[in-house]
């Protein structure tokens, strides 16, 4: 009994169950990236899941995009569910190709999919930083997290607009998650 | 179920997740482009946000009323915000003149102007000296209609941006009692 006991345990993939959980509940912890221009002149709040950028009051929003972050958030929860499906299906006596198809397909999406984001971002800020070389004023955005104040004057203007950058904790754990679920494909070779 | 029908669904479901949203886009805003790409009309927003001299159905800056008393010129301005957030003037002083004087009038306090909202700016200042020893100048300038703005400075915080004004000029507009 206790040899059967110990079997079913080492069957699990724990890190599998633990990234899948984590994967899951990914879109409901809201932005990963958070950029604020003023107070609350401008503020985007954004993840693979939901952009949400208000100017000066206004919510910016478009049902296009909106609609395919559903898509992603429910593609993001259903890795999830593999991920979770995946690990236990040996301890239960299920599959274990199966098994081998849920975790091989699940463990390495969410990590491209914070790679993507991360890239994107930089890719923007990159796009931003140049184009505002056009502009009169010298623009320096920073990368991802930190502050700066953009000051310029022209004529009988003058402007300071302090910018703020940061990651959140969703991103954090989407971090962790995407590192547990490689590990969980590691894992279920070395078992 | 079969391993080999399991390898082929399992990638085709986030594709078919994500293809359905986009199609569920469109179909719940009646298949029309323009709505499902963009909430609100595009040239709408841009009004709203370049709207600035724009409040609906007033006028950003009306003088509601100015009075001299003794050596005191007071003037009360009243300030309709288009914007969607709290504006605050930190500072405001307002060279008006009449001839050859010119008087500054200023805000004692910063003045927050609510989102969409309206606020009343009471600027006060002195009369030059000469002016309020001669009665006759005073006389002049109350007997001169209306008193023209000679130079503006203003400081304003709009939702954390920091912005200071400055404009100056023999002429930049005639106070007209609104």
């Amino acid at each position: 009994m206790a040899e059967t006991d110990h079997g079913i345990r080492g069957d699990v993939n724990i890190p599998g169950v633990i990234a899948g959980v984590l994967t899951l509940i990914l879109p409901f912890l809201g932005a990963w990236w958070s950029l604020t221009i003023g107070t609350d002149a401008i503020v985007v709040n954004a993840s693979p899941f939901e952009v949400r950028t208000i100017i000066l009051g206004n919510d910016l929003a478009s049902p296009l995009f909106e609609w395919f972050c559903l898509g992603l958030k429910l593609g993001v929860m259903y890795l999830g569910v593999l991920l979770i499906t995946g690990s236990v299906f040996p301890a239960i006596g299920q599959s274990e190709g199966i098994a081998r198809i849920f975790i091989r397909f699940a463990s390495r999406k969410l990590f491209w999919l914070v790679l993507i984001f991360v890239a994107s971002l930089i890719v923007f800020i990159t796009l931003a930083n140049q184009s505002a070389t056009l502009l009169p004023v010298q623009v320096h955005l920073p990368y991802l997290v930190g502050t700066e104040t953009v000051s310029a004057n022209m004529d009988n203007l003058s402007i300071a607009v302090p910018i703020s950058m940061k990651l959140t904790s969703a991103f954090g754990v989407a971090v962790v998650a995407a590192i547990i679920g490689i590990y969980s494909r590691i894992f279920r070779k070395a078992t | 179920m079969n391993e080999r029908i399991i390898r082929w669904i399992v990638p085709i479901i986030p594709t078919l997740l994500l293809v359905s949203c986009v199609v569920a886009a469109f179909a719940t805003n009646g298949w029309d482009a323009k709505a499902t790409f963009f909430a609100e009309d595009p040239t709408k927003i841009a009004e709203s946000l370049t709207g600035f001299g724009q409040a609906a159905g007033s006028e950003p800056f009306k003088l509601n009323d100015y009075t001299i008393s003794g050596n005191r010129i007071a003037a009360e301005i009243e300030i309709n915000s288009p914007v969607n957030v709290s504006v605050t003037v930190e500072e405001l002083s307002v060279d008006v003149g009449a001839g050859d004087i010119t008087s500054t009038i200023a805000l004692s306090e910063p003045v927050t102007i609510p989102a969409k909202g309206s606020a009343s700016l009471n600027l006060e200042g002195a009369l030059p000296t000469t002016m309020t020893s001669d009665p006759q100048d005073l006389q002049a300038l109350m007997s001169s209609g209306n008193p023209e703005i000679r130079g503006i400075n203003m400081k304003l915080d709009v939702a954390g941006i920091k912005l200071e004004i400055k404009e100056t000029g023999d002429t930049m507009g005639v106070i007209s009692d609104g």
